[in-house]
């Protein structure tokens, strides 16, 4: 199953994607939280501010991924979690965040980033670090709305994370509905 | 890579160490780019109306937060994904509001354009003359930026230069049925981040400046740049 | 030209971008594509309700894919998240998923990337409405 999206994930990025130098879109991605830093005093708001433009950008970016695929649903989380990886990231960012950590019910699991392009050139002060800050908290928005748009609402949240002086960076996802599709709506 | 490598490039790179475009460029898909920037700008936009309104209820003794506040992602089990939907966030009419909206996407982008230019600045010569350093921007950076070269450079010799792109690559995708004014006044702040980027260039060479741009008709971009005197 | 009319609808229904491409097809009135879209969407709902093999049973898409008649063909392509491709066509057009699919592939880059778009809302993009056109002729 991860075979399988691992090749889908690779062909996509060598023959459907244009692809650009990283470091504009990763200098602008941190000056933007510098910004936001400098507007909020305060770490807990910038997390939030970054996760709603996550969210806001995975709105959009789930139909990128479709479109481009041609997927097949996803039966359960566990292949959920593949396509996030294998496909979702690697299309994005090249990197497939390896999948670990399943909780018993299968509702819960851990991408851990070996190698995350926001955190290249990163590093945070002391304050930012004691404040709160999770650096990358725009992909946990990311992930967020991407799955909502496909009916599954998840909690998702950085635990861990190389620049605060952790050991990996680890995003926590957590299933916490499945929408209902296919009820007819009322009329408007 | 190892947790070593990865802080030695860290360091590298925060030394400037590593000769710029001595080093191969990691890659990602430019969509990631293509999604990032108008939400960046809305983003941007939003939090700045949003700080004005509660300093407007902190100077009338009022309390920020009693207003209702606009939806905060914290409730990540509703259902009604439409009341969050993403889009295209209005221009703010108050012109002080927007006016920090121009400071703020122009500082984004010189702090981009300052690093840049430390990435990629020329490692075998010095640059000093103004016009070699405007020719780098409309060269060496507007690849980094934007594969390709701007079209266009002109000068009066007197210190204004003007680059012209005409198919302006963060415009390609803008596309309205409002017609070409409405359409150039819309794309106004995707313009700011870019002249704070030739800005922050300019600057790592030493080059006083201030950057404005102008729209004619999408995809075309003008960019003038005037050189102010440091003497 | 075989393909004489599309729609898109969204998640919710509404319609969010209609253009014909031939003067073979009663031209409907703004009002009338509406319902129509509505309606679609309704009984396409209600179809994927009916199904004898639910998704969660492994059944792929649910919905209705065609509707025929003596004199055209509907052919609908829905995404995993939710919005409908559809194309009315000569009844000789058997398989247009193909074409749907490069759809969506427009409205992807097209609709989603423009920053002036709006989610949900009809698509308001001269580029959009010239590559579809394209895609249109060249099918």
């Amino acid at each position: 199953m991860a075979k399988q999206y691992r090749s889908i994930g690779e062909e996509v990025w060598k023959n459907k994607v244009e692809k650009v130098n990283a470091e504009l879109f990763i200098f602008t991605y941190g000056s933007l939280v510098v910004q936001l830093i400098k507007d909020y005093e305060d770490y807990h708001s910038v997390n939030k501010q970054l996760d709603k433009l996550g969210y806001n950008i995975g709105v959009r970016l789930i139909d990128d991924i479709l479109s481009r695929t041609n997927l097949e649903k996803c039966k359960d989380m566990r292949e959920t979690a593949e396509v996030i990886s294998k496909i979702g990231f690697r299309m994005f960012l090249n990197i497939a965040p390896s999948v670990s950590a399943w909780s018993a019910d299968s509702k819960e699991f851990s991408l851990i980033l070996d190698d995350n392009p926001l955190n290249d050139f990163c590093e945070l002060p002391p304050r930012a670090v004691q404040g709160g800050l999770w650096y990358s908290n725009v992909l946990c928005g990311v992930v967020r709305g991407a799955l909502e748009m496909v009916g599954l609402l998840v909690k998702v949240e950085f635990v861990r994370d190389v620049v605060r002086g952790d050991e990996v960076s680890e995003i926590r996802v957590r299933l916490e509905k499945v929408l209902d599709e296919e009820v007819p709506v009322g009329d408007d | 890579m190892s947790a070593d490598s990865r802080t030695t490039a860290r360091l590298m790179s925060a030394l400037s160490l590593d000769g710029g475009n001595a080093v191969e460029g990691r890659q990602i898909s430019e969509s990631a780019l293509e999604f990032l920037l108008p939400e960046l700008v809305n983003t941007v936009i939003s939090t700045t109306v949003e700080t004005k309104r509660i300093a407007a209820r902190l100077s009338l003794g009022l309390d920020p937060e009693e207003e209702p506040q606009e939806d905060t992602t914290d409730d990540s089990t509703r259902s009604d994904s439409t009341t969050m939907a993403s889009g295209w966030t209005e221009l703010p009419e108050d012109s002080e509001v927007l006016e920090q909206v121009y400071v703020k996407l122009e500082t984004i982008g010189f702090r981009v354009g300052r690093r840049l230019a430390e990435r990629y600045a020329p490692v075998n010569r010095r640059l000093t003359d103004t016009l070699d350093i405007v020719k780098f921007v409309c060269k060496d950076m507007w690849m980094v930026l934007f594969n390709r070269q701007v079209d266009n450079l002109k000068t009066n010799h007197r210190g204004i230069y003007v680059l012209q792109d005409n198919k302006f690559k963060w415009f390609l995708r803008m596309s309205s049925n409002h017609g070409g004014a409405a359409a150039a006044r819309r794309a106004q702040p995707y313009t700011w981040l870019p002249c704070g980027i030739i800005r922050g260039v300019l600057d790592s060479f030493g080059v006083n400046a201030v950057v404005s741009p102008e729209t004619l008709g999408l995809p075309q971009c003008t960019f003038q740049i005037k050189v102010v005197s440091n003497e | 030209m075989a393909i004489h009319s599309v729609f898109i609808i969204n998640k919710a229904g509404g319609l969010i971008y209609n253009r014909d491409y031939s003067t073979n097809i009663a031209k409907l009135s703004s009002n009338e594509a509406l319902i129509l879209a509505g309606t679609f969407h309704g009984i396409h709902a209600l179809a994927s309700r009916i199904s004898p093999v639910s998704r969660s049973e492994g059944g792929k898409d649910t919905g209705i894919q065609t509707i025929d008649t003596a004199n055209f063909r509907i052919h609908c392509y829905q995404t995993a998240t939710g919005i409908k491709f559809i194309a009315v066509t000569d009844p000789s057009y058997m398989q247009l998923s193909d074409v749907l699919a490069r759809m969506y592939g427009l409205y992807s880059d097209y609709a989603l990337k423009n920053p002036f778009h709006n989610l949900e809302m009809p698509v308001r993009s001269e580029l959009f409405d010239t590559k579809l056109q394209q895609l249109i002729q060249s099918s």
